[in-house]
């Protein structure tokens, strides 16, 4: 980062594409949804190059890239919210009823995508895709305890949620 | 909108095109040094113009003191927390900013405690006063535009607190200014002279807050997000 700080376009270009596939997971991750994760990926890798100089080079990078990651990911999720709340029309909701086993699916993933954001990024990134409370925290920026806390929470919401 | 790989690569393309040179952001602490030396040629004017006999005087009551070490923390708190809300990863989360504004609170809370005198004339209450004001709101907006300047290069994501901490630091330094200038005691010329001018600043900085992010910055060449 430091060499593309310095306008080095073959350390950016580098740089760029190693990082498209963690930001990829990370967002399709958060956004809860494939085409939203790219559409946020776009934004993101904009994002980066435009507050590229805010990056400190005695700082650690991967807290820097995931903040704005996450700021833009908030933002999508703002905008998704309010189009949903504009765009909700009852007539295409599912006619026929799911057996028990896609029901419980179902609210599961209901669950999850009612998840505060932070929330189901830590419970994604720790319970399905495999990282460790460490290595999840350091990307999230926050710290192992709070991450667990997290974890801990949504787990509590989504039982919640099953039971009733 | 639906986003392919290839458009990243085509983005990730136009990017590395556009990669010119940037001057990285200045270190929090840096930028602090330089704001606080601006704050203390500040000070030294205000001390040189009220007279150093009066703040002499006053500088031996432990109430004076007090506010003046309120307004001090408040400005060193409010500033650090508006540098770090522009830089990814270093943005405070709820409990600091809640630890902030407790910091910043003595600072409103020392005026009330001093000693009220009765109704005097309200022309001479006024007259004494106007030029505390004026100060204050003077200092505060060279204050404010100098710490504008370095916030406004970080990042917008918490532009709305950035701005609110940086006008409270501001207006802080500004009060210590206009404090040193005129060291009176007097609990309703602190409070309408000298805390009344804080008040109505950051309300104005609450109320543009987004515009003044805004204004005269140069739009993004690559995409009209951000």
């Amino acid at each position: 980062m430091l060499a593309a700080q310095g306008g080095d376009r073959a350390s950016y270009r580098e740089l760029l594409d190693d990082l498209v596939p963690d930001l990829r997971a990370y967002l399709r991750r958060t956004m809860n949804d494939a085409e939203d994760g790219e559409d946020a990926l776009q934004d993101t890798l904009l994002a980066l190059h435009r507050y590229r100089h805010t990056y400190s080079p005695g700082r650690p990078f991967e807290p820097w890239l995931f903040a704005i990651a996450r700021n833009v990911a908030r933002d999508h999720l703002h905008k998704r919210r309010q189009r949903r709340d504009r765009e909700r029309h009852p007539e295409i909701l599912p006619e026929q009823a799911v057996d028990l086993d896609e029901g419980v699916e179902r609210r599961l993933h209901e669950g999850i995508a009612a998840l505060s954001p932070s929330q189901r990024e830590a419970m994604m990134m720790v319970k399905l895709d495999g990282y460790s409370v460490e290595e999840a925290a350091r990307q999230t920026g926050t710290s192992p305890g709070a991450l667990k806390l997290r974890i801990h929470r949504a787990y509590l919401a989504l039982k919640q949620l099953l039971e009733s | 909108m639906i986003v392919t790989r290839s458009d990243h690569r085509d983005t990730i393309e136009r990017l590395v095109e556009d990669a010119v040179p940037v001057r990285p952001l200045a270190p929090a602490l840096a930028t602090m040094t330089r704001w606080g030396g601006l704050v203390l040629g500040l000070c030294a004017l205000g001390i040189a113009s009220g007279g150093l006999d009066r703040l002499t005087t006053s500088a031996a009551d432990p109430m004076f003191v007090a506010q003046l070490a309120a307004l001090l923390v408040a400005a060193i708190v409010a500033s650090v927390v508006a540098l770090h809300a522009v830089v990814p990863g270093e943005e405070p989360n709820g409990w600091r900013l809640l630890a902030a504004c407790l910091a910043c609170a003595p600072a409103v809370v020392t005026p009330l405690l001093l000693p009220a005198e009765r109704p005097v004339d309200v022309a001479h209450f006024a007259a004494a006063g106007i030029e505390c004001a004026a100060v204050t709101l003077a200092a505060g907006l060279v204050l404010f535009a100098a710490l504008a300047i370095a916030v406004r290069r970080g990042t917008p994501f918490r532009a709305g607190a950035a701005a609110l901490f940086a006008g409270t630091a501001a207006l802080s330094a500004a009060s210590m200014v206009a404090r040193l200038r005129c060291p009176a005691e007097e609990r309703w010329h602190v409070l309408a002279w000298h805390l009344v001018p804080v008040v109505i600043g950051l309300t104005i900085v609450a109320l543009t807050r987004t515009r003044w992010w805004q204004a005269g910055r140069p739009s993004n060449p690559i995409g009209d997000t951000f």
